[in-house]
């Protein structure tokens, strides 16, 4: 859950990145990292298998202060998507304030999907976290692979849910800072409605976008064509 | 007269390691703590941390001095330091205190501080030095504070690692014996099924022709008891064909000899073979399976699973209900209980559900149904009989496809088995 430091006016928040196996989790965050990296000169810590694959977890740290003289840390952990880390994946969410699930968008992954969605649902009753409480974003990554749910597809899919839906190729980037973005400011919302950050410290929601948009730099196009990349 | 034991080098737990000065402290933190004490008005002219192995940090407002060349101090000098208790000496103009530093209750090393020799009205000369060893002190406590909980979190590790590597190791033994000794089960199984199978092959035959008059006409009564022999042979030669090949399952040795086929004819088939049991039992087999692509199956091994379903719905439904046979286009695995917010799952294969109106299965049971000669009812009063094979046999052969097997069930209103087969994707293509 948010720590709040009245004291030293510091502001942490815990957002994990949550998904199947080889969905992309850690790849949002490196490349997160290489977005903010020379901004924060965090480290992304990371402890990885012989295959490549996330053992504990990862943890990106980011901070930055507000208009209003307010500390913010922003803590990233991803979760181990392999099914037998279960026991870890419980740990890491505890007390954590968003989710950001990335989705593998092949249609062959489905199962993968809708099971690891009902085992974050799990984890989160099983931390005493209201699924209402708390910020929750898909990201459909990888659409540039073959086999994958078209857009309108995503879109019936977002259409059913509450949860704000992004797509991306986390490999190259795309989308990576929109969904982060995206968490960063549902999560800011739910918090903001739930401990009256404004009222406590005078920081409004405007305020800590802003701050976040400074750090991210422009967006990539929404058009996955390409234009405008900077090229 | 007994020796007394040898001592053994105690190995040091995690919490008694000594930790050195460079474990404990950053060498930046270092720096950035003792520079500023040398900017200081009337602070030190010079400050050098030693540890074992010599210098760790040397610095010094005085150019040329021999503050500027600690690391040139000659080794005895540097033993000197390693040993030495708090001191304080003075070298031509130049005073030294000497400060022994402590991590926990060891000795990590020894801090000197060196001022100039003048001593200035209402100031104590050592109170730089007694600053300079309470920073580095604090410094040492925080380090050491982290290094010893990484350390036993390391320990803990370790030791959790050792036990669990140990433990894997004697698991893997006992599974390996474990599958040897199922091994040869199957194989015994399979040997005694068939010399079993031999002669009663010899019951059989010979009571047919008994029953047949080849060996002189025999009497009513004779021809009651022949043919209760000839029944129960092939009963007990069906539960022996039964046993031999779900050993044969077990050990893997079932090949499939795998063919794009439509799923009717296989379907009607097995439907046709147990066409006087349904009639026995006033039971009737109907089957709607609509319009569907071919399967990728192995005929004979589906027509088993199937007359294996449909016969045991036959033998567990009342007289004069249906048994029902459907299929439909479905994903190949068992569908997911629970959101499937990610949508549905692509529909690679048929799904075949036979449907009884029996007795049925209690939930808690449900799963356990297709498990080698588990009984739902297992009370010796039993109403109906068999080995408890047919379930797991069709198991082994859906799995083997490829596919998925599972139960539904209501006490009292029926008992409903889905199984799913591929469908032959390079047919349709």
């Amino acid at each position: 859950m948010v720590f709040i430091d009245i004291q030293h006016r510091e502001v942490t928040l815990k957002l994990v990145y949550y998904g199947p196996a080889l969905s992309g989790k850690t790849t949002n965050l490196q490349q997160l990292h290489r977005l903010f990296g020379a901004q924060t000169g965090s480290n992304l810590v990371t402890l990885n298998t012989r295959d490549d694959r996330t053992l504990f977890f990862d943890l990106l740290p980011l901070r930055f202060a507000t208009a209003g003289g307010l500390e913010i840390k922003l803590k990233l952990f991803t979760v181990p998507g392999q099914v037998i880390h279960a026991a870890t994946r419980r740990i890491v969410l505890q007390g954590a304030d968003g989710v950001a699930f990335i989705a593998d968008s092949r249609i062959t992954e489905t199962r993968s999907n809708n099971e690891s969605f009902a085992d974050l649902r799990r984890n989160l009753a099983d931390n005493d976290i209201d699924w209402k409480e708390i910020a929750v974003v898909i990201q459909f990554n990888k659409r540039d692979l073959e086999g994958i749910r078209s857009d309108t597809e995503v879109q019936r899919i977002a259409a059913k849910g509450s949860e704000p839906v992004y797509s991306a190729v986390a490999l190259d980037g795309r989308g990576v800072a929109e969904t982060f973005r995206g968490l960063a400011d549902t999560t800011w919302m739910k918090l903001e409605k739930r401990y009256g950050l404004r009222e406590k410290f005078g920081v409004t929601h405007e305020e800590f976008m802003r701050q976040l948009d400074a750090r991210l730099g422009p967006l990539s196009p929404a058009d996955p064509s390409g234009t405008g990349d900077g090229a | 007269m007994s020796s007394a034991p040898e001592s053994i080098p105690a190995q040091l737990g995690a919490a008694d390691r000594t930790a050195t000065l460079r474990d404990l402290i950053r060498a930046d933190d270092l720096s950035r703590c003792l520079e500023s004490l040398l900017r200081l008005p009337h602070g030190p002219v010079g400050v050098a941390l030693f540890d074992r192995e010599g210098c760790v940090y040397a610095g010094a407002t005085v150019p040329d001095s021999a503050m500027s060349r600690w690391e040139q101090l000659p080794p005895e000098a540097h033993a000197a330091l390693r040993t030495s208790t708090a001191a304080s000496f003075g070298i031509d103009d130049h005073a030294y205190d000497v400060r022994v530093m402590y991590a926990g209750t060891d000795r990590v090393g020894a801090l000197v501080v060196g001022r100039t020799a003048l001593a200035e009205a209402g100031i104590d000369p050592h109170a730089a030095t007694d600053v300079a060893a309470s920073m580095v002190g604090q410094l040492l406590a925080a380090g050491f504070a982290t290094w010893v909980t990484s350390e036993m979190h390391l320990a803990a590790s370790q030791s959790t690692h050792r036990a669990l590597t140990h433990r894997n190791a004697e698991l893997e033994r006992a599974v390996e014996h474990l599958r040897e000794l199922d091994e040869l089960k199957s194989n015994f199984l399979g040997t005694v099924s068939h010399e079993l199978r031999t002669p009663l092959t010899s019951v059989i035959g010979f009571s047919e022709m008994l029953i047949e008059g080849i060996g002189g006409e025999l009497n009513a009564e004779q021809t009651e008891y022949v043919q209760t022999i000839l029944n129960r042979g092939e009963e007990l030669l069906a539960l022996i064909s039964q046993v031999l090949e779900m050993s044969q399952l077990e050990v893997g040795a079932v090949r499939l000899d795998l063919r794009a086929l439509p799923l009717e004819k296989i379907v009607e088939r097995a439907v046709e073979a147990l066409q006087l049991s349904a009639e026995q039992a006033s039971v009737s087999v109907e089957t709607e399976l609509g319009v569907l692509p071919p399967v990728l199956v192995d005929a004979e091994k589906l027509q088993r699973v199937v007359q294996n379903l449909v016969g045991n719905a036959i033998k567990f439904s009342p007289a004069g209900t249906t048994v029902r046979v459907t299929a439909a286009l479905a994903p190949i695995r068992k569908p997911f209980d629970e959101e499937t917010l990610f949508g549905e799952e692509a529909d690679d294969a048929i799904r075949i559900t036979v449907r009884d109106t029996g007795i049925g299965i209690p939930t808690e049971q449900l799963s356990r149904v297709f498990e080698a000669f588990y009984q739902v009812d297992a009370s010796p009063t039993r109403e109906h009989g068999g080995a408890g094979l047919g379930l797991s046999i069709v198991k082994n052969l859906v799995r083997a496809h490829g596919g998925d097997v599972w139960a539904e069930s209501e006490v009292g209103v029926g008992t409903s088995i889905h199984f799913t087969v591929p469908i032959a994707v390079a047919e349709i293509a």
